[in-house]
């Protein structure tokens, strides 16, 4: 267990995604870090894109919130299980507010180095953020 | 120098055997080795073919789903994180979706529990790019650039 880096980590979700605090995300994120798993079309590279990011889920979901389910460290990498929740009210990569709230899980994976995060990888469900959004049709019938 | 510094802890060992099962496709021993309670969780439900919950007794028909779906070209295990009774696996994996034939692409996470030292795992959970994979299958054509 380390508990410097899961301090950053649960700080980290605290201060930038529920506090909305995108200027902070340099204290926990090296300006060169690595994001093996970009969460919009184009994010570019480093911090900037990380910015990037937390900007397009901010504006799409103003009252984002999530809450870190659990954390398993080992080493120099942590990975953070989490639960999201917000209501769509601002355009979300390009297409316009749907007012509709969605609720969604997944996983972080982070190393960690000189007290910030170096690489990234990730995972939600993202198709079930859309079908929440009401964005893409139901399933056809088998 | 203790020469097991850098040897699997049992948890790991054990996954490290599992996955080796999984790609073998022997499905009968992956199941031995699973707690009798153990939960299966996909997610993915209602639109990825393979989503849902199983148990060791249909823990079958989410290989059969997936294989009925998927051609696997590539499955790697990249790295085990564990911490107690939890141990978080990194991995990629890439494909073909056989309806459609297109190509498939994906970094997968996944989440273990064990039943305590010694005990068998009891819990898993995928962590997939979904509209990837719904993507592939022409689930999700408005979103395929997402």
């Amino acid at each position: 267990m380390n508990t410097q880096n899961e301090t950053l980590v649960r700080n980290f979700y605290a201060d930038v995604w529920n506090q909305g605090h995108i200027d902070a995300a340099g204290k926990y994120y090296a300006e060169d870090y690595v994001d093996h798993n970009p969460a919009v079309p184009g994010q570019p590279a480093g911090l900037v894109g990380a910015k990037v990011v937390f900007s397009a889920f901010l504006t799409a979901f103003p009252d984002l919130t999530f809450t870190v389910d659990q954390v398993v460290s080992d080493g120099d990498k942590i990975a953070a299980r989490y639960t999201a929740k917000g209501k769509n009210t601002g355009s979300f990569v390009g297409m316009p507010p749907t007012g509709k709230s969605m609720v969604v899980t997944g996983i972080e994976l982070y190393r960690i180095a000189g007290g910030k995060v170096v690489e990234r990888w990730g995972s939600f469900d993202q198709f079930g953020l859309m079908a929440q959004l009401g964005t893409i049709p139901a399933p056809a019938a088998s | 120098m203790n020469a097991n510094a850098n040897a699997p802890s049992p948890h790991v060992a054990c996954l490290m055997r599992l996955y080796g099962t999984i790609g073998q496709g022997d499905i009968p021993s992956l199941v031995r080795e699973l707690s009798p309670d153990m939960r299966w969780h996909i997610m993915g439900a209602p639109y990825l073919p393979q989503a849902g919950e199983y148990t060791p007794d249909t823990l079958g028909q989410f290989f059969q789903a997936l294989s009925t779906a998927f051609v696997f070209t590539a499955f790697d295990v990249q790295d085990f994180i564990e911490r107690g009774d939890d141990v978080i696996v990194l991995g990629t994996s890439a494909g073909v979706a056989r309806a459609t034939g297109n190509a498939w692409h994906t970094q997968w996470i996944n989440h273990w529990k064990f039943a305590g030292a010694g005990g068998k795992p009891c819990y898993f959970q995928d962590y997939i790019d979904t509209a990837n994979a719904a993507a592939a299958l022409e689930q999700l054509p408005a979103l395929a650039g997402l």
